[in-house]
């Protein structure tokens, strides 16, 4: 790729934004730099599998790259808008995976109850796992179906017999208690 | 979406919403400003959560393959310079037929070609890049190579007769070789002792692929 611009040794994340939303080549290699590790981490942790985790980071990547409307400056941080990009394209691909009755036989666990979700299968950081503890229950148990359960908020009200528009305000609550748990060091 | 995205945005950032929600929500993010803000709030909290997870080395190819895809962009270009040389070595190529007939022989050069291909994939360190249509869109077409440029095997799926491997440089093409059909697939082991950072795939005088290698 080619270099294009000015490439400072250590770009702050707001210059590195601003380069990236201006499609300069060292801002995709920089932010790859950075961040590769954890896409590539966050992908493997949905997919669990090396080569869809693989094939899921190069085409979300190449996806936002070859689409300048994707990703503007003042949108936010890179590292958290290419994490999003990259967990929302696994979990497309599981999904689509399960509806070609795939997942069913990787995982063997397509239809367990909501009540089977454990905290600790999934989570191995005690901040984390304290921080989800510290979430009410009615909160804690859609964030963890949509988060660890890759599941859309249609399935998880239909899961929890509870109405759809009750979930998506507990869902959104959660994430915000855990976020803001999760930035403050608390709980 | 004319709506506020509200609680969607956090929904979409834990990816809880369907792929026409989430085109929908990515749209109106695009042109509202207070709901990219919301959104982009909701991101740092996946990111936090995603950061306390076990953490995975990036397989060192994939960095590699990323060069390969993003470099595309500026080949559209050089292809425009490169088809009337294209086009005049095909007819070179046409009138000068090559070590590559279409006989018994070649079918049995090619699997001689195969076993070396897959005794330096066996033995030895080896990158990969994808074949992109002019359109930008992966073709069942893929090249292997050393990581010292020392060798390249190329596979495509269900090649057009005829198909061949082009080394592509300074807006200029030079063929190297057609590849071998076996049923549904087709090949081309190329011994060259060169690093070549592009190469294209070559049908009836037009450039129908090309991938970019890295080293």
């Amino acid at each position: 790729m080619a270099s294009a611009g000015i490439r400072p040794g250590a770009a702050e994340e707001r210059t590195l934004a601003q380069a990236f939303a201006r499609r300069e080549d060292w801002a995709f290699d920089e932010a790859y730099r950075r961040y590769g590790t954890l896409l590539y981490s966050v992908a493997l942790n949905v997919l669990h599998n090396v080569q869809d985790a693989e094939d899921c980071v190069h085409d979300a990547l190449v996806r936002v790259w070859r689409n300048p409307k994707t990703f503007a400056a003042d949108r936010g941080s890179v590292r958290a808008f290419l994490t999003v990009v990259v967990r929302n394209d696994a979990i497309s691909r599981l999904r689509a995976s399960a509806r070609r009755g795939r997942l069913a036989e990787r995982l063997g666990r397509e239809d367990e109850p909501a009540e089977e979700f454990e905290i600790d299968d999934f989570v191995q950081q005690r901040k984390l796992r304290a921080a989800i503890e510290e979430l009410p229950q009615e909160q804690r148990q859609p964030v963890l179906l949509a988060y660890f359960g890759g599941k859309t908020h249609v399935e998880i009200a239909k899961e929890l017999a509870e109405p759809l528009g009750t979930v998506k305000s507990r869902i959104s609550l959660g994430l915000r208690k855990l976020g803001a748990a999760l930035k403050e060091g608390r709980p | 979406m004319n709506e506020h995205v509200d609680d969607l945005a956090e929904l979409y950032a834990l990816g809880s919403l369907e792929d026409l929600d989430r085109a929908r929500v990515e749209r109106h993010t695009s042109s509202c400003a207070a709901c990219a803000e919301r959104v982009s709030e909701a991101e740092e909290s996946v990111t936090r959560i995603a950061e306390l997870q076990t953490m995975h080395e990036a397989p060192p190819g994939l960095r590699t393959r990323l060069h390969s895809s993003l470099a595309l962009a500026h080949l559209r270009h050089a292809w425009v310079r490169s088809i009337p040389a294209a086009i005049a070595a095909a007819l070179v190529l046409a009138l000068i037929p090559t070590w590559v007939a279409v006989d018994r022989t070649r079918t049995v050069a090619a699997m001689h070609q195969d076993e070396q291909a897959l005794a330096k994939i066996a033995s030895a360190p080896f990158a990969r890049a994808q074949f992109m249509s002019p359109r930008n869109a992966p073709m069942d077409a893929k090249v292997l190579y050393g990581m010292h440029g020392d060798w390249y095997y190329v596979v495509v799926m269900h090649p057009k007769p005829g198909m061949q491997v082009a080394y592509v440089h300074e807006g200029k093409m030079e063929m190297l070789g057609t590849v071998a059909t076996h049923g549904a697939s087709g090949t081309l082991y190329l011994p060259v002792n060169h690093k070549m950072e592009e190469l294209a795939l070559v049908s009836d005088g037009a450039v129908i692929g090309d991938a970019h290698l890295a080293y």
